[in-house]
């Protein structure tokens, strides 16, 4: 996306936000308003954090031994915190918009995605250690 | 702040086994099989991808120059990175604790974890800073 671009949309979205009321019954196929735009994002991405909660469970079951599912816990909240600030960082561009809900979502949504399937991939290597050990 | 001196730190150790026993002629392009080569080669691998990456984050910094605000959460959101990567690494690792695997199976993490790194600020610059291809 285009910096100057962006910088332009929050303008003229925050009146229309103004006005839109609640999003519970927004049809997300159809989001057209930046409160139901931003609604969506933010369903999106707590449906991609619930599967990774899913697949952090599931990891952390098949560990273990706790010195190890301490490692995991240690690294899970690192990357919490890598998280939150890469898309503090990313969206910095949009602060105090209308359209910085949309962004942040959107950056937490990508990242979270790519952090179930680095959970889901060394899940496999702890399983079959051979299959992505000291070569992987 | 300076990545290189962030940085500093986890290279030293890293690079602290190979001090013991020097590898100078070592062939990293065909298959190796003594781990003491192996752990070497690994950490070849790494350094290499971490001279990118600073080059990469020093172009973004670069390119943030005017945008101040900005500029604050990237350096925040790099720091926040090295400890995902480190800890991540630690436990990627951890089941190798104390063996000599340990040292190859963390700078392989690290490296692939680095390469994904360079991608993400690749991709920032082209899309937000239109520094390159934006191919989002």
């Amino acid at each position: 996306m285009i910096r100057s671009f962006v910088l332009a949309i929050p303008l003229v979205l925050v009146a229309a936000s103004a006005t839109a009321g609640e999003a519970d019954d927004v049809d997300c196929n159809k989001a057209v308003t930046q409160t139901d735009m931003n609604f969506c994002a933010n369903k999106d991405y707590q449906a991609a954090d619930k599967k990774l909660n899913d697949v952090y469970r599931k990891v952390a079951a098949a560990l273990g031994d706790k010195n190890y599912q301490a490692k995991l816990k240690a690294a899970e909240k690192a990357w919490i915190g890598y998280r939150d600030t890469e898309c503090t960082f990313e969206t910095a561009e949009n602060e105090g918009g209308s359209i910085h809900p949309l962004v942040y979502s959107g950056c937490l949504t990508r990242q979270t995605i790519a952090r179930t399937k680095e959970l889901q991939a060394y899940l496999v290597c702890f399983k079959d250690a051979d299959k992505c050990g000291g070569s992987q | 702040m300076i990545r290189s001196a962030l940085l500093a730190m986890p290279i030293v150790l890293l690079s602290a086994p190979l001090r013991a026993e020097v590898i100078t002629d070592a062939d990293c392009t065909k298959p190796q099989h003594a781990q003491m080569i192996i752990n070497h080669c690994a950490s070849l691998d790494f350094k290499a991808a971490d001279e990118k990456l600073s080059v990469v984050y020093e172009k973004t910094r670069t390119a943030l120059q005017q945008y101040k605000n900005d500029k604050t959460r990237f350096e925040a959101a790099e720091q926040a990175w090295l400890r995902y990567r480190d800890t991540q690494c630690g436990y990627e690792a951890g089941m190798y604790d104390g063996g000599s695997l340990y040292s190859a199976v963390y700078t392989t993490c690290a490296k692939r974890l680095t390469d994904a790194r360079i991608k993400e600020l690749q991709t920032y610059l082209a899309c937000h800073l239109r520094v390159g291809k934006c191919e989002e």
